[in-house]
């Protein structure tokens, strides 16, 4: 099966590269500080040069900023957010899934009523109303969003657990004399955390948005740090003029959404021939 | 007559006529897998062809392509189906659907997935005779439904026609199917695998209503079955399947006096007997080949006990050909089959002069004293049930022996174990292993002790974690013990019959067979007095079966094992066991030695139990032994004896006293029955 | 089934009170709630006669139950910028998020619905990669992004449809496209998985053997039940639907609870934020009961049960 690359693997890889090579590769280039204005060369198209002979690629904002080095720059602050936020939901989820998964009782009661609880609470109102009063610092930023999101890693890990614990391998290391931690080391994780990075992949795209949502709303990532979700909502004022202002950032959010999109969907697919196999 | 007949002139009397059927699927890799090869057969007017096979055999597949309802990814390559006269592997899908459900129908194995849990049982029977009678009136049609409903047994059909797939019980839902089926009196019934879902007291009324419903339609069957006891009590002629083809037709009585075909005499040497005991069985090595490694020339030859090392049948595939006029066999060989089966039979049977089996002289390894388990189900929000799954449960087992406990689906007979080995905890009673209180021990204490007693559960493709090396699967146990060895590993494997290479592949690589032995060296590892098997060959098919269950008795014999092994199939257990335990709704009914409860059991139930097993050779008389009804929901038992509401010979004593557990003239023999039989 | 209604609606109960617990806390988060109560020109006299009139000078569970007293009449203060409740505040804009909220369900599912279908039906198998692959594209697309997008075609490039605020239908064209097209995808493939997970079943294929026809097949015997789950998705996923109300309206200055939340927290106006989040969650809880006991209505397991 492997040696063949699917479509949505290829597409996978594509938009992934294309990410890497905004966040990793633009930054390392001699480009224009993303913070520098340039006031007469303000609201560039792309490929425009200012008055003073300065070629921009993708064209300047408002203040006459570098287009390109601006969104490199929120790339990585938007994907050091999300990877922080997926690690803090991950683990937190996977360890409230499992126990709630093999102890059962009053403490499964417990958890599970925190996830409905949270679940309750729309996402976003929820962030906007920590954030409103926390402060939305970059850091503070990938751990509300990270405690926000276990839910979905917590479900899934408790429902794999509740199904493998009754599973006949398990049962068989418990007449052994395993103990629980040997059972959750030796069985639990090993099958769970397959499942929890594809959710971690889909999580990521899905944590970006979210962050680019408040960043949109004027609650998320504060100036002059450039993000992605902040570029278009300044854009929006010059939607008629300049629309590659919002546009661009917005491509950028897409192309990297769906990269992680297409990467669960293979790995799903992955997992699936593989349990069928 | 039946396969190289030309297609033109059949017989007025044929209903279906299959020729040279090949089904292909897709692989992965594009190239296509022959799932089924060239078959040919004929069903004829009033009769029940029974195929018998394997997983794998292609029977299931034949029979769905009969029908045009082959999944996707499947398709018929070649050959012809003819029913009645009219070609259906050309037919377009509106023509089938004027075929399908009016002269074929199907019943599948499942009553529960192959009802419509949203649709009410009426409208999903009605369904099937409006489809084909679109004129019929409303009340005709429910009038009809209702007709049906009460000519497959069902109580109170008015009532039930409007009720939900839910409100059934299992074999309630699969009498509905046969309603279902029968609508449009179909010239051809094809029934697959119809009641191994089902417990065999409930099989044997279903089969019962069958064979009514047939005999008043005349209607031909087509009988898929694993179950070879099942088509030689049922089915007038017989087709074995083996990877994809057909080896052996013959009528019922000849096919298994006279097996012409090795894999056909194979199959019924190595069927554990529940009429007598032999002291072994034969087992077919090896397994069913995968259909993309079919060995060259005949697929069986490598399993074969008579062209094993024949170059003829390594390198040419026997066609199917008539060796009597009712008879044909693929195979080179045939003649040597009757003398090889009689040798087997020689060889498996009990010598007259064998000692009796020594009694009582080991100690007791394994002693339970009243042991009690009570679920409490959570209802609704204020209501909880009681559900009392394990009552006064009491027996000795002695070292080196075998209890086997045997029942139906919700006796406990599971609970038991799971109570046993402390996976869930019991409300009451003792358990004391090798002499010492089990059931007190907490910590680490109770983890050192619970090596002792080790089990092996039915389904071997869960009791593996795929994601370990079989290595590791089984060194596990040494590693939470702390005494890993490499050596121990190896030799493990060595004691179920793997190579040391095994070792070092995972478990998606194996077949059932092989897992349950890997399972096996698992459980061995810490070397355990008592070994509890459960249900532990069920899952197997039955060449592998008797595979297993040899390795079993040659390791009780090395090791001085001691098993429970729980089953709900009673000739295996009457096999393998030296002590039998019946349970039903929670309590053992009967109790004995396996020689004493087979051949006079005392309580109805076990008789019913007994007299439902169809066997092989000579139909079994059910008359007046079938138990009624269904299991009653095990929440609310009736008052009294839990039995009698299903018990044929029922008094109004039976419904103020529960009787007691006593021997009724034989001591060691017991039975809990105000009128069980001496 | 009265048992399965009484025990949701217990648990609905409790879930309100785990989010009045949880709006209590938010406003402690950080530190004393006084100073988040008060605008910021306030005087530190003015936060000590705050201080006494909600009682923070009391003990914290004393301060907890008299919350909780409060919270549950819908009592969370007064505007810090207009002198009215803020539950009043909140409460005016609800119809606009119901509307907007209802309108994209709608789409939603409708297209979902459609499509679904259309998938299952065809032969091409062209067209069911392309409704996968504009399903996928779209989950991509943040919803301000694809706001803008349908701004930039239909508003300023057509000039056929308004870009913001409510009042006739073609207000809410744009808005409810938006946020319906985001949750369609999500719909899309749950239907799609609930289906091929029906095909399956034996039941289907008793349906062929009896004669049906595909699509009588497909509406009658799969659909009811690839539709349960649907149901319990749907529910589940009404918070995601509520919470991307928040970001429409913002983008399309729908006169929404969502709107007013992001409005008062540039203004700092933390009584109406929490009261906003807290009636939010409210109507999810509440929707979410409705749902699931229509989903005991529809399927007979559960209501027999």
């Amino acid at each position: 099966m492997m040696g063949r690359i699917s479509i949505s693997q290829g597409v996978a890889i594509g938009l992934l590269a294309i990410v890497a090579v905004l966040v990793i590769i633009i930054p390392l280039l001699p480009l224009y500080d993303p913070y520098s204005q340039n006031l007469g060369g303000s609201l560039l198209p792309p490929g425009g040069s200012s008055f003073d002979g300065r070629f921009y690629l993708l064209g300047t904002d408002t203040l006459g900023r570098d287009m390109l080095s601006r969104l490199a720059l929120a790339g990585q602050v938007s994907a050091l957010i999300g990877l922080g936020a997926v690690t803090v939901s991950l683990v937190v989820g996977v360890t409230l899934g499992l126990i709630a998964g093999y102890f059962r009782g009053p403490v499964e009661v417990f958890i599970m009523g925190l996830a409905d609880l949270q679940l309750s609470i729309p996402r976003v109102l929820l962030l906007i109303a920590v954030t409103a009063i926390i402060g939305p610092s970059v850091v503070n930023l990938a751990v509300i969003l990270g405690l926000s999101s276990w839910v979905a890693y917590g479900r899934v890990a408790r429902g794999m657990t509740l199904s493998l614990r009754e599973r006949e391998f398990i049962l068989s290391a418990r007449t052994q004399g395993a103990s629980a931690t040997w059972n959750i080391r030796q069985h639990l994780l090993p099958n769970v955390l397959p499942q929890m990075l594809i959710v971690g992949s889909y999580e990521f795209g899905m944590i970006i948005v979210l962050e680019a949502s408040l960043s949109y709303l004027g609650l998320g990532v504060q100036p002059p740090l450039p993000s992605w979700g902040m570029m278009v909502s300044e854009g929006q004022n010059y939607l008629a003029l300049a629309p590659q202002l919002a546009i661009l950032p917005s491509i950028a959010l897409f192309i990297l959404v769906a990269g992680f999109q297409f990467l669960s969907q293979t790995l799903t697919k992955e997992n699936d021939l593989e349990m069928v196999a | 007559m039946i396969p190289q007949a030309m297609p033109a002139a059949e017989p007025a009397n044929t209903v279906l006529s299959v020729r040279n059927l090949s089904i292909d699927a897709r692989g992965a890799d594009g190239k296509p897998i022959h799932l089924v090869q060239d078959v040919s057969f004929d069903v004829f007017e009033h009769e029940v062809l029974g195929i018998v096979g394997e997983s794998g055999s292609g029977k299931s597949l034949t029979m769905l392509a009969v029908l045009g309802l082959l999944g996707p990814g499947l398709k018929i390559v070649s050959g012809s189906i003819v029913l009645r006269g009219q070609e259906l592997t050309s037919m377009a899908f509106a023509d089938l659907q004027k075929v399908r459900g009016k002269a074929v129908s199907i019943i599948f194995q499942d009553p529960l997935t192959t009802l419509n849990p949203v649709l009410r049982i009426g409208e999903q029977i009605a369904e099937a005779i409006r489809l084909h009678n679109p004129n019929k009136s409303k009340a005709e049609v429910k009038a009809r439904v209702i007709e049906l409903l009460s000519l497959v047994g069902i109580p109170n059909p008015e009532r039930r026609f409007s009720q939900f797939p839910n409100e059934f019980s299992g074999g309630m839902r699969q009498r509905v199917v046969i309603a279902m089926a029968m609508a449009n009196e179909p010239d051809l019934l094809i029934a697959d695998e119809p009641t191994t879902a089902l417990d065999v007291t409930i099989q044997a009324q279903v089969m019962q209503v069958l064979a009514e419903v047939r005999a008043r339609t005349g209607a031909a069957m087509v009988l898929i079955t694993h179950d070879l006891g099942l088509v030689s009590e049922y089915a007038d002629r017989l087709a074995v399947m083996y990877s994809g083809r057909i080896v052996e037709q013959a009528p019922g009585e000849e096919l298994f006096s006279d097996a012409k075909h090795p894999y056909t005499a194979g199959l019924i040497a190595s069927l554990p007997q529940i009429d007598h005991k032999v002291a072994s069985l034969y087992s077919i090595p090896g397994f069913v080949p995968d259909p993309r490694k079919r060995p060259s020339g005949c697929p069986f030859h490598p399993r074969c006990a008579i062209g094993r090392d024949r170059p003829e049948c390594s390198a040419t595939d026997p066609a199917l050909r008539e060796i009597t006029p009712v008879r044909d066999v693929a195979c080179h060989f045939y003649e040597e089959t009757p003398a090889w089966l009689g040798q087997q039979r020689q060889i498996s049977a009990i010598p007259a002069d064998a000692p009796e089996a020594t009694k009582d002289d080991t100690e007791v390894v394994l002693k339970v004293s009243h042991l009690e388990k009570v679920f409490n189900i959570g209802g609704a929000a204020f209501r909880s049930h009681k559900l009392h799954a394990l009552r006064d449960i009491s027996f000795d087992l002695r070292s080196g022996k075998t209890l086997g406990i045997v029942g139906e689906s919700g006796c406990g007979k599971s609970t038991l174990a799971r109570v046993l080995l402390r996976l869930a905890d019991a409300s009451g009673g003792d358990v004391f292993l090798n002499g010492a209180p089990f059931f007190q021990l907490k910590g680490n204490a109770l983890r050192q002790r619970r090596r002792d007693l080790q089990v092996v559960f039915q389904d071997p493709y869960s009791s593996l974690d795929p994601r370990m090396k079989i290595h590791d699967v089984i060194a596990e146990p040494m590693r939470i013990a702390g005494s890993y060895s490499a050596e121990r590993v190896t030799q493990l494997l060595a004691h179920v019959g793997l190579p040391p290479e095994a070792g070092q592949r995972r478990s998606p690589e194996f077949s059932g067979g092989q897992r349950q032995r890997i399972a096996i060296a698992r459980s061995l590892a810490l070397n355990p007095d008592v070994l509890i098997l459960d249900e532990a060959v069920s899952a197997l098919d039955v060449s592998i079966q008797a595979q297993v269950i040899n390795l079993l008795m040659k390791l009780q014999k090395e090791m001085g094992l001691t098993y429970v092994f729980i089953s709900h199939d009673l000739s295996v257990v009457r096999h393998i066991s030296d002590e039998v335990m019946v349970m039903y709704l929670g309590r053992v009914i009967e109790q004995g030695a396996t020689e004493d409860v087979f051949d006079c059991p005392s309580h109805p139930y076990t008789r019913a139990l007994l007299a439902a097993i169809p066997q092989i050779g000579g139909k079994s008389d059910t008359e007046g032994m079938i138990a009624k009804g269904d299991l009653p929901n095990p929440m609310n038992p009736p008052s009294g004896c839990t039995f009698r509401t299903r018990c044929p010979m029922a008094q109004p004593l039976c419904a103020e006293k529960e009787p007691p557990l006593v021997d009724h003239g034989h001591p060691g023999h017991e039975a809990a029955c105000h009128f069980a039989q001496a | 089934m009265a048992g399965f209604i009484i025990k949701r609606l217990l648990q609905s109960i409790l879930t309100i009170a785990g989010v009045i617990t949880a709006a209590f806390f938010l406003t402690r988060l950080a530190g004393d709630p006084a100073i988040l109560l008060l605008p910021p020109e306030a005087t530190a006299a003015d936060a000590d006669r705050l201080r006494a009139a909600l009682g923070l000078d009391q003990p914290l569970i004393v301060q907890y139950i008299l919350f909780m007293g409060k919270a549950a009449t819908g009592d969370f203060g007064m505007s810090l910028r207009q002198a009215i409740p803020a539950m009043d505040l909140v409460i005016e804009r609800v119809p606009a998020t119901l509307e907007l909220a209802l309108s994209s369900f709608a789409v939603g599912i409708g297209l979902a619905f459609v499509l679904g279908i259309l998938m299952r039906m065809t032969r091409h198998g062209w067209v069911r990669d392309v409704i996968t692959w504009i399903a996928l594209g779209r989950q991509a697309i943040p919803i301000f992004s694809f706001g803008l997008v349908l701004i930039l075609i239909f508003s300023i490039q057509l000039k056929w449809l308004p870009s913001y605020g409510r009042g006739t239908f073609a207000h809410l064209i744009l808005p409810a496209l938006t946020l319906g097209t985001y949750e369609l995808a999500l719909y899309l493939r749950l239907f799609n998985a609930s289906l091929a997970a029906e095909q399956r079943n034996d039941y289907v294929r008793t349906a062929f053997a009896k004669g049906q026809g595909r699509i009588q097949v497909l509406l009658k015997h799969m659909l009811p039940n690839a539709l349960l789950p649907l149901v319990t998705v749907a529910g589940i996923n009404l918070g995601m639907l509520l919470g991307g109300t928040v970001v429409t309206e913002t983008v399309f200055s729908w006169p929404g609870v969502g709107r007013l939340i992001v409005q008062s927290v540039s203004q700092r106006d933390f009584p109406v934020i929490i009261a906003g989040v807290f009636l939010i969650s409210l109507v999810f809880v509440v929707i979410n009961l409705i749902v699931d006991i229509l989903y005991g209505f529809l399927d007979p397991r559960v209501r027999l049960a």
